[in-house]
């Protein structure tokens, strides 16, 4: 089964990234965001934890130390993973390469390839 | 000047409580005290990991609650799950200067007093006798929000 993404974070930031990664890169199946507003830590577990059961996911969460990122960690078991500071560079790789690799790698791979993306530049004075 | 807030939420510790509380007030120290986390090594490590990583604290149980440094200098902030542990934790002495509401879910016989602060009428007569006590009692998510009194009408009727 190929390892599927769930993007669980603060508002409907997920939903997004999920609707404009699948823009740039085309509509694919286990693909998804959940939002957690509202919902008790308990209730976050238990949200990610109905949706993930037990299959290959990859849980990409906003922000370290974060309920989505802290209720993930709780409830992955073998075969799954989290990553956290999702964006788009990241998930584009995911999109291109889990056809081809397993969750803990594929999760060792993003972390580099998010990291990567980003970068800054400094604009010069006129 | 130094306070102690104890925050009230459901959500335990998280991304309001680590980065608005813990890093932008900014609290010296942070406490989540809760029984069933502190008794569970790995839960304990998922909260300790980023508290740590923004000030002193960590997790601690009801019972270690008297061992907190009674005069310490600086903004303390602790975290209760619910109402009933945020009186054990005040009835064992530590100084507390404001209860801040922060999650609390809808539940029978609770009505809605902010977004996400949800209480019923036993639990606002628990406050009312805090309140009474000398605790200033709040509803805000943020310590830049203006605090809202939480014995206001609800803005909901009951569910």
């Amino acid at each position: 089964m190929i390892t599927g993404g769930l993007v669980v974070t603060h508002g409907d930031l997920g939903k997004m990234l999920v609707e404009e990664t699948q823009r740039l890169i085309g509509a694919v199946d286990r693909f998804e965001a959940l939002k957690t507003e509202g919902l008790s830590a308990g209730e976050i577990s238990e949200l990610i934890k109905g949706h993930i059961d037990g299959e290959p996911w990859i849980v990409f969460t906003d922000a370290p130390g974060t309920s989505p990122t802290t209720r993930a960690r709780a409830v992955i078991v073998a075969g799954q993973a989290v990553v956290t500071g999702v964006n788009l560079g990241m998930l584009m790789s995911f999109l291109v390469h889990r056809p081809n690799m397993l969750a803990d790698d594929l999760a060792e791979k993003l972390v580099n390839d998010g990291t990567r993306s980003l970068k800054c530049w400094m604009g010069k004075k006129a | 000047m130094s306070q102690t807030v104890l925050r009230i939420d459901d959500r335990l510790v998280h991304g309001q409580v680590l980065y608005g509380w813990g890093k932008l007030w900014p609290a010296e120290e942070l406490w989540l005290v809760d029984d069933a986390v502190a008794a569970d090594e790995n839960e304990r490590k998922l909260y300790e990991e980023p508290i740590q990583y923004v000030c002193r604290g960590g997790v601690i149980a009801l019972e270690q609650v008297a061992e907190l440094t009674r005069d310490f200098e600086g903004n303390r902030l602790l975290v209760t799950r619910d109402l009933e542990a945020a009186k054990h934790l005040l009835s064992s002495g530590v100084k507390v200067d404001q209860i801040t509401l922060g999650n609390i879910a809808s539940g029978q016989g609770r009505e809605q007093f902010a977004d996400h602060v949800f209480l019923s009428a036993e639990e606002r007569g628990v406050l009312e006798s805090i309140k009474k006590d000398g605790v200033e009692v709040v509803i805000r998510d943020l310590p830049s929000d203006t605090p809202r009194d939480p014995f206001l009408s609800p803005v909901k009727e009951g569910l």
